[in-house]
């Protein structure tokens, strides 16, 4: 199964939880590691994995061969984000709004569209070593200046086939990013804190997965912090379930701010992790299992 | 007018914090939050009446003439996004449909309309401080630099007599981030001290330094790890950027917050310590 961590809401502790069940369940189960939070991409702080091979993500952008190039307009007038200007004798690429979507070259009548490759991220791979067993890990990393964070994502689903048990750690918000990554997930877990902030972007994120028709559950993270009662009679609202609250401790966080996973600094809490992960997996099943009766 | 742009790259170190600080300091401000991902500034600046509504459409998506289309796929294999299906005639994912018009482009039967798209909503709004701009992306849109450029180029137009203006910004280094930072006259990077935070703030700041903009960074909660604290000192008076000092982590003032009260109007080590920010950004603008 692939398990999505999102929030709405940035700094909720997605990358906290996250870390925290792949090191309770990765002795148990083989599990592959996906930071799909591209713009800013923390996992490998906590995790520290041994990182194997990089490599390069490209998008493709338009190369306009001037000689065959009539400066007709028609391509700039087709785009819809506004990547072209064409002069009178030149034409103009703006390459961080070109989608590749091939619309120009769809276009144009001199067939003078043609295509070249621009970097704008990298793919990192590795693993994390447990006990027993190495958790495969994957990171995606956005190059700094570069505007769309979507292509590496895509970049990084590709390498995410379904043979192995998945835990993603998304970016904040609910913007295409965010539905990129939950696209590929059989459950979304969301980590919100009982603040009103943590509710009103809870909210948001509520209605992506909705929108997605995904199977989700909450995690209250800093549950003693703020309004726990208020924020467990609001997820009832939204038609989900609380499935782990932990409670604000000074230590924790400080364990944090050090790269230590919460499991470092609470061993203990190992168990209700496990619980989690099961929990999640039993979740997805009853899912599935309605899904064919259904049909 | 100057215009302070709060960002961190990292989620939840306090930007909203800080900025409804210097509004409450500012007295009468521009206030725009251009996080239209998850808005929460308007939560505590005690927004109030609704003085403009605009939904924003900035893009638009394929709709299928089924009386038209025969079915021959043509639209789905020119789509880079996966965003139709054939199911006897095309079907469109609304959500996965970036408006490219490559279909429309392509269809030999003119099957395809371009549709314009509802891609947010926006608002102007007294707030207690002065007015608020702020928006929210419909879930799941995509462009939602967009959306924070319209809201900063209208607060740009506004008239009337007030002090400074105050972005919001998102999380991340992405289109909204771009977006958040133009036009900037100082970016306050709003740091925390933790190994992430460290690594966030150098990307976000490597962002505001391609704009060739002007940058000072702060630290809040930062004794949750004094020796990363120092670390960031060190690294910003390194990089020649203005070191904007250091914020306490007060529980009480987060409270404060939560109720609707601007940590800087409560007492405590908080609130003096915003004030100082403020006055130290104020000096640099």
């Amino acid at each position: 199964m692939i398990v999505v961590v999102a929030s709405g809401k940035g700094g909720t502790g997605k990358t906290t939880v996250a870390a925290a069940l792949a090191i309770a369940v990765g002795d148990r189960v083989r599990l592959r590691f996906i930071d799909a939070d591209v713009e800013e991409p923390n996992a490998a702080i906590l995790l520290h994995p041994l990182i194997t091979s990089e490599d390069d993500v490209y998008v493709e952008v338009p190369k306009i061969d001037e000689k065959r190039c009539s400066h007709c307009g028609e391509c700039a007038r087709a785009c819809r984000f506004n990547a072209l200007a064409v002069l009178p004798d030149s034409v103009m690429l703006f390459e961080q709004l070109c989608h590749s979507c091939r619309t120009c070259e769809i276009v144009c009548e001199e067939g003078a569209v043609g295509w070249e490759r621009r970097l704008v991220g990298r793919i990192r791979r590795g693993f994390v070593e447990t006990s027993w067993r190495r958790i495969e890990f994957l990171e995606g990393r956005l190059n700094v200046g570069e505007a769309r964070a979507t292509p590496v994502i895509e970049a990084l689903k590709e390498r995410a086939s379904d043979e192995c048990d998945t835990l993603v750690d998304c970016s904040p918000g609910t913007g295409c990013a965010v539905i990129e990554t939950m696209r590929l997930a059989d459950f979304v877990l969301l980590v919100t804190e009982p603040t009103r902030f943590g509710m009103n972007d809870l909210g948001m994120a509520a209605e992506a997965v909705k929108r997605l028709g995904l199977e989700a559950g909450v995690v209250i993270n800093r549950a003693t912090y703020g309004d726990a009662a208020g924020a467990r009679r609001l997820i009832t609202r939204l038609g989900l379930d609380v499935l782990l609250e932990l409670p604000y401790e000074a230590d924790v966080a400080k364990a944090y701010s050090r790269g230590k996973t919460l499991l470092d600094a609470r061993p203990q809490w190992r168990e209700r992790f496990e619980g989690l992960w099961w929990d999640i997996a039993r979740r997805v099943a009853r899912a599935k299992a309605a899904h064919r009766r259904h049909r | 007018m100057k215009e302070i742009v709060v960002v961190s790259g990292k989620g939840g170190t306090g930007k909203t914090l800080v900025c409804a600080s210097f509004a409450a300091l500012a007295g009468n401000a521009i206030l725009v939050d251009a996080d239209v991902e998850a808005p929460n500034l308007r939560l505590v600046v005690g927004a109030g009446r609704v003085l403009e509504e605009h939904t924003h459409s900035d893009s638009e998506v394929a709709r299928i003439d089924t009386s038209l289309c025969k079915g021959c796929g043509r639209c789905a294999e020119v789509c880079r996004f996966e965003a139709v299906a054939l199911d006897g005639v095309a079907v469109v994912d609304e959500l996965a449909c970036e408006g490219c018009a490559a279909c429309f482009y392509t269809c030999p039967e003119k099957a395809v309309v371009m549709e314009p798209r509802i891609n947010g909503r926006w608002w102007v709004a007294e707030c207690r401080y002065g007015l608020i701009f702020h928006g929210r992306l419909e879930v799941g849109e995509g462009l939602s630099g967009k959306l924070v450029a319209v809201l900063k180029e209208r607060a740009r137009k506004q008239e009337g007599n007030y002090q400074l203006r105050i972005v919001d910004g998102p999380p991340g280094i992405g289109c909204p981030v771009l977006a958040a930072l133009t036009g900037a006259d100082f970016v306050v990077v709003v740091a925390e001290p933790t190994l992430s935070g460290l690594h966030d703030a150098e990307r976000v700041v490597g962002v505001a330094q391609h704009f060739g903009l002007k940058v000072g960074v702060c630290v809040n909660k930062a004794d949750l790890n004094p020796d990363m604290t120092a670390k960031l000192r060190d690294w910003v008076v390194q990089k020649g950027l203005v070191w904007l000092g250091e914020l306490p982590f007060d529980e009480a003032a987060y409270s404060a917050m939560a109720n609707g009260t601007s940590p800087v109007e409560s007492e405590g080590r908080l609130a003096a310590a915003l004030r100082t920010l403020h006055r130290k950004v104020i000096e640099h603008i």
